[in-house]
């Protein structure tokens, strides 16, 4: 059995050492190869930036060049890993040895060139010059390694587009396309917008970046402002070019906000660059004013005591003032003589936006006689002055007059019942009144009447202020009505109407002393004289406590022999703009969605973005065509992506049901299918009708 | 001797009667004569797969029921046999029992769309709505969503929960042609999971719309402001063409676009509605005229009161008369989809005849009243409106003017065309036969001597080369309405035009398209249907089983045969037989 074939111990040590150090080398050079890459990957993402190459072929460039540049380098480099330049590696390393490793390792390739035992004495020696060496010390790689971890993050930070983040850097986002579209490689620049608020308001300016939308009260100023944007961008609101300055590669707009709109961003016959942004002007609303307590007009006996009033008011950004204005109201008939004055509240803020105040009227202090009124209203203002004024429903005192029945706790009807009073519906009221006052206890029945009466009060006043007033005889009044208004055409409806209020004073009497026998013919003859004078058999009147003004240009005149035939021309049907707009571009969706389908004809984003603006133009201000807009913008993006047929019918839908509910918003009724047995049904009726 | 004398004698009789020939008669029962029809494909428009199932039938029949049932018999029918899944109404006699043999059958879940249906001539601008009829089996639990598809863009959706095993529900899908013109739409039913198949879940229709008018005449025999601000509210819609008459006193009148200055059928044709304001004031011979102006020319009269109903034009209001009603605070009155109307003085009708409908609805102590009806009468509709002053509310946001756009526009839209043309499918793919039907308006006909002629009516279609193919007409049992079949072929765009008389046209468009969806091949429940209502039978082609007892249960014709029974080959054997025997009979006795 041969013996064991076993390097020897110097030998086997010395090979140990000369492929630790070659497999440093190589880890060296490898380093260095990929530290290299990473430069040349990082100059060609830089470039690849700076050219704004599109989508992922900038990357795959630099990963190509960093891959090209390593294996450049590597290749002529693999001798320099070898063992014999391990060897060289060591002697350099350790001189002392003089340049044993160096044949210790030619004599590891090449055995034959020496003897056994020379080899062994070379060997041993070559063993002990590397005795102890250590490889990191021969072939040191922390300064390669720290190297190439700086290249590769730097490549890294430049390729995540950390870079061009930071403020003050110009270029262009990196796939990130800006609100309301636009394709890569069309990107618009930076959008910054400006709201200054009226001054009157004294709100902070509003500074927006890229705004979806923008809002701002009536009267603001916009400055928009296109950073590192080139001279050929053009700004329009609506159909109207804005002018513009530019300075330091930022064009600017000035726009005073009054009304609804949108802007339009763009460059000349670039459609896909196109941007659209709503601006919704809202109105600074004047101040909302109420009247807390009493919020009811009064009828008193005598002008004494005091009157508590309280008031609230609203606004929507800033309440200025809030005061009580009157007038006092004196007089009857065409006599009437009117004093204004203003009392001042005493004013509680909640908040800038909510007041309340409060204040006590003594109705002596007024000197009202009987007969006279005090009329009153609370007033608010925000910082508009008069322009921003809001007034309270109007409220009066009223003393009652010579010989008027006040019942106890009169008051006029509320809100709600007041305005819905008739003549007819007073008749029914006194029927079904006396159908049941038998069997009711006698207050209940007085306080019944005194409600009827107080109606009947109510509609009486409405035609005594629609005939000019009352006058002492009525009757007499009314008949000798033609010879007032002489030369006007003979009125007998005047006369009728003068009739039926000397009707109703005779019923709201009657119902006053609760004899609902008496009051109800004085009704119904009231509504007999109503009906002859207009040839209508019920009136539905609304009472209001302010007495209006009456209205000459409406009173009836003119010559009865100049009546003749007439020819109205018929007023020209008027759809609704929004309904309209919603019906021609449900048209070119319905087109494009053909289009899109047999994939025949090219989908232009020209005209894309046209539909899009038309739909913002139809009210900027509503959401609904917002979404609209914003969707054609996002379909015309798909389109310049290049998107497959499918996902561009999935935009497509989207918008849809948003413009079919448009269009369809004004249309009249719904047509639907016809009854499929009319005609044996129209028979069945025409045989009812024979028989 | 004597057995061969006996024998011999015998014979000789028997030829001897067999020269005489006697014969009496007898009855039988005959052969059924049954009819086989063939049933197009309601799919695909082709026989192929039912004629097959007939051949089986046919063999069946020869196999085990020779001469108790014969097929193809000109003769009166004894019943009839479909092989086909789509039985046509038309083509079932009611005297006649009808058995069905379905070819294309399954029992597994599955959810069909059956027919789709578009308002005939819809108007561009206006909201319409599409009705799908579908059907599902086996799919309660599960909700199916139907959807309004053109060119695979979505106008409508709309979803039905099925909730019983075997269901049948209608689905609207609202839709509007923004503009004129003809656009082609299909109608889906979103698979579900487990659906047998899907092939029927799809339906193609065209949709042509037009830019035309409802013409309105609005009368006011005095000024009514009930009326009025209807008026002013039609007229400030594109869709009407409103004509209108305000008689302001006897001698005087506002007149708008030309009205008739009195009222005849003649003269109220050109309109398709009229509405009349203080009906009251209507005469006896202008009521008259306005329900010939119904009934005849199918037109719509919307009778707007102010007042209580007084006058000839009660005979027009289907009411058995009325009840004031005042409200101290207005009511709001539910017009359904069209709308809601609020008032505070109305009449109400009490009693609606039959026919009548509410349009407008006043709830009372948990009672629902019709204030504003309708009801047919002859061809066309009268509409009464109790709602006295809900002109007042009409700055309100309950929809006043909507409320009567939507109710005149409904109204105005029903009544007929001079000339009417349907085709039951415009949109369809090559080899399916498509049926026109022309419909000849009531005013076109021409009384005298108390006979009625019809104009003639033609129709024709023309392909896109200007190639132009007759349609033969058929007389309906119905006066002025023709129905014909033409069978597509070629896929293309045709015009199809109907003409009556010399001066009447109508066209509409049939396109032809391989990519036409038919939906379900048949409607599954009328084979079903067929059978139960003309005492048949429905099979499927695997079994025909119930079909041949059925068969075999037809009554058959008793027979009165002549039978002579010398011509029988019996009889002549047994005449040989005697002769054989006699002959035996001597041979045996001359051997001994």
């Amino acid at each position: 059995m041969p013996p064991p074939e076993a390097a020897a111990p110097p030998e086997k040590l010395l090979g140990e050492r000369i492929d630790s150090v070659a497999r440093r080398l190589r880890t060296r050079f490898v380093m260095r190869a990929c530290g290299l890459g990473a430069l040349v990957g990082t100059s060609v993402t830089a470039l690849s930036l700076a050219l704004s190459v599109r989508g992922a072929h900038g990357s795959v460039a630099a990963v190509l060049g960093a891959a090209a540049a390593a294996a450049a380098y590597l290749q002529p480099a693999r001798p320099r890993w070898r063992p014999a330049a391990a060897a060289r590696a060591i002697e350099a390393a350790r001189p002392e040895s003089r340049n044993v490793v160096i044949t210790a390792e030619e004599l590891r390739r090449m055995p034959d060139r020496a003897r056994s035992w020379i080899r062994s004495r070379v060997f041993a020696d070559a063993a002990r010059a590397v005795d102890g060496l250590a490889a990191g010390a021969v072939v040191p790689l922390f300064r390669d390694g720290a190297a190439l971890g700086i290249a590769l993050a730097i490549w890294t930070i430049a390729a995540a587009g950390v870079v061009q983040r930071l403020p003050g850097i110009a270029w262009p986002p990196v796939e990130r396309a800006a609100p309301g579209g636009s394709p890569e490689g069309e990107r618009p620049p930076r959008l910054v917008a400006t709201v200054f608020p009226p001054a009157y308001l004294a709100e902070p300016t509003l500074t927006l970046e890229n705004p979806d939308r923008i809002n701002a009260v009536r009267g603001s100023r916009l400055v928009l402002s296109l950073q590192s944007a080139g001279t050929d961008w053009r700004i329009r609101f609506g159909s109207r070019p804005l002018p513009a300055r530019t300075e330091n590669s930022a064009v600017t707009v000035e726009l005073p906000l009054v009304e609804d709109g949108y802007l339009a961003i763009e460059r000349p016959d670039a459609a896909s660059a196109r941007r659209l942004v709503p601006v919704t002007i809202s109105p600074d609303g004047g101040p909302a004013v109420r009247i807390e307590m009493p919020a009811r007009d009064l009828l008193v006996t005598r002008a004494t005591g005091s009157l508590r009033i309280e008031a609230s008011a609203r606004d929507d950004h800033a309440l200025h003032s809030l005061e009580l204005r009157y007038t006092k109201v004196s007089g009857s008939g065409e006599q009437f003589t009117f004093r204004e004055g203003v009392l001042a509240l005493e004013v509680n803020r909640d908040s800038a936006r909510e007041w309340k105040g409060r204040s006590t009227l003594a109705l002596s202090a007024f000197g009202l006689e009987p007969g006279d009124a005090l009329v009153y209203r609370a007033v608010g203002r925000d910082g508009r002055g008069d322009e921003g004024l809001g007034s309270s429903e109007t409220y009066f005192v009223e003393v009652a007059g010579p010989g008027q029945a006040v019942p106890a706790g009169f008051e006029l009807p509320p809100d709600r019942e007041r305005y819905a009073f008739s003549q007819q519906m007073i008749v029914l009221k006194i029927e079904r009144l006396r159908s049941r006052e038998r069997s009711m206890p006698r207050d209940t029945v007085a306080g019944e009447a005194a409600d009827i009466a107080a109606e009947q009060r109510a509609v009486r006043a409405h035609f005594v202020f629609l005939t000019g007033g009352h006058v002492e005889d009525e009757e007499e009044e009314a008949a000798h009505s033609h010879e007032i208004q002489e030369g006007r055409l003979e009125n007998t409806a005047r006369r009728e109407i003068g009739l039926a209020i000397r009707h109703m004073t005779l019923a709201e009497q009657a119902l006053v002393a609760v004899r609902t026998g008496d009051a109800l013919p004085s009704a119904r003859a009231a509504v007999g004289a109503l009906q002859r004078a207009f040839g209508r058999n019920r009136y539905l009147l609304r009472t209001l406590p302010v007495r209006s003004r009456l209205d000459p240009s409406r009173r009836l005149s003119g010559d009865a022999r100049s009546a003749a035939d007439w020819s109205r021309m018929l007023p020209a049907p008027d759809i609704d703009p929004a309904a309209r707009a919603g019906r021609e571009i449900l048209t070119a969706l319905l087109d494009l969605a053909e289009r899109v389908s047999m994939d025949r004809q090219r989908v232009e984003s020209d005209a894309l973005a046209s539909l899009a603006e038309r739909a913002l133009g139809v009210d900027p201000a509503a959401e609904t065509w917002t979404k609209i807009s914003r969707g054609f913008l996002s379909l015309r993006d798909a389109v310049d992506a290049g998107l497959s047929a499918p996902e561009l019918m999935k935009r497509i839908n989207e918008i849809m049901p948003l413009v079919s509910a448009e269009a369809q918003r004004h249309s009249s009724g719904s047509w639907t299918m016809s009854d499929p047995d009319h005609v044996v049904r129209g028979i069945w009726a025409e045989e009812r009708n024979r028989r | 001797m004597k057995g061969s004398t006996a024998v011999r004698t015998a014979a000789v009789i028997l030829a001897l009667a067999a020269t005489l020939d006697p014969s009496y008669v007898r009855e039988r029962g005959g052969t059924a004569r049954v009819d086989l029809v063939v049933l197009p494909d309601a799919g695909s428009g082709t026989r192929s797969a039912a004629r097959e199932a007939a051949e089986r039938v046919r063999a069946r029949v020869r196999e085990t029921l020779r001469g108790r049932v014969s097929f193809d018999s000109p003769e009166a029918t004894a019943g009839v046999v479909f092989v086909g899944d789509a039985v046509p109404a038309e083509a079932v006699r009611g005297n006649v029992p009808a058995s069905v043999v379905v070819v294309h059958a399954t029992d597994q879940p599955n959810v069909r769309l059956l027919t789709v249906s578009l308002p005939p001539d819809p108007i561009a601008g206006r909201a319409t709505e599409v009705t799908a009829v579908i059907q599902a089996d086996g799919m309660a639990g599960t909700t199916s969503v139907v959807t309004l598809e053109h060119a695979g863009a979505v106008l409508s959706r709309s979803s039905h929960r099925w909730t019983l095993d075997a269901e049948r529900a209608e689905v609207r899908l609202a839709c509007m042609a923004p503009s004129p013109g003809v656009r082609a739409l299909t109608v889906v039913v979103q698979p579900l999971e487990g659906e047998a198949t899907a092939a029927d879940n799809r339906m193609s229709l065209l949709a042509s719309a037009d830019a035309r008018r409802l013409k309105i005449f609005v009368l006011e025999p005095r000024p009514s402001w009930a009326v009025a601000f209807i008026r002013r509210a039609l007229e400030a819609d594109p869709l009407f063409d409103v004509t209108a008459l305000s008689q302001l006193s006897q001698e005087i009148a506002v007149r708008a676009g030309g009205p008739p200055r009195m009222l005849s059928l003649d003269r109220l044709s050109p309109y398709d509605l009229v509405l009349v304001g203080a009906p009251e004031g209507l005469r006896a011979a202008d009521v008259g005229a306005l329900a010939s102006f119904a009934r005849v020319r199918g037109g719509a009269v919307v009778l707007v009161a102010d007042r209580r109903p007084s006058g000839p034009y009660i005979s027009l209001v289907p009411s058995g008369g009325f009840d004031e009603v005042l409200l101290a605070v207005p009511a709001v009155l539910d017009g359904g989809s069209a709308g809601r109307l609020r008032a505070a003085e109305l009449v109400v009708p009490k009693a609606l005849l039959p026919g009548a409908m509410a349009l407008a609805s006043l709830e009372r102590n948990g009672n629902s009243s019709g204030v504003v009806i309708a009801a047919p009468l002859g061809d066309g509709r009268v509409i009464f409106s109790g709602v006295l002053d809900a002109w007042r509310y009409r700055a309100d946001e309950d929809g006043y003017a909507a409320f009567w756009r939507a109710q005149v526009a409904a109204a105005a839209s029903s009544a007929p065309r001079r000339l009417q043309l349907f085709v039951d499918s415009a949109f369809v793919a090559p080899g399916r036969r498509i049926r026109l039907r022309a419909t000849l308006r009531r005013t076109e006909f021409h009384e005298r001597n108390g006979r009625v002629d019809v104009p003639s009516v033609d129709a024709r279609i023309m392909d896109a080369s200007g190639l132009v193919q007759p349609v033969r007409l058929w007389p309906d049992t119905v006066p002025g309405v023709f129905e014909g079949e033409w069978e597509a072929s070629a896929p293309g765009r045709y015009e199809v035009q109907v003409t009556a008389g010399t001066d009447l046209v109508r066209d509409t468009v049939v396109v032809v398209d391989p990519r036409a969806e038919a939906g379900a091949a048949a409607d599954p429940g009328s084979p079903a249907l067929v059978a139960e209502a003309t005492g048949g039978v429905a099979v499927t082609a695997a079994d025909l089983a119930p079909l041949e007892q059925w068969l075999r249960s037809l009554p058959r014709p008793r027979e009165r045969v002549e039978f002579h029974p010398a011509r029988s080959f019996w009889w002549m054997l047994a005449t040989v037989a005697l002769l054989c025997a006699e002959w035996t009979i001597r041979r045996r006795r001359a051997e001994a």
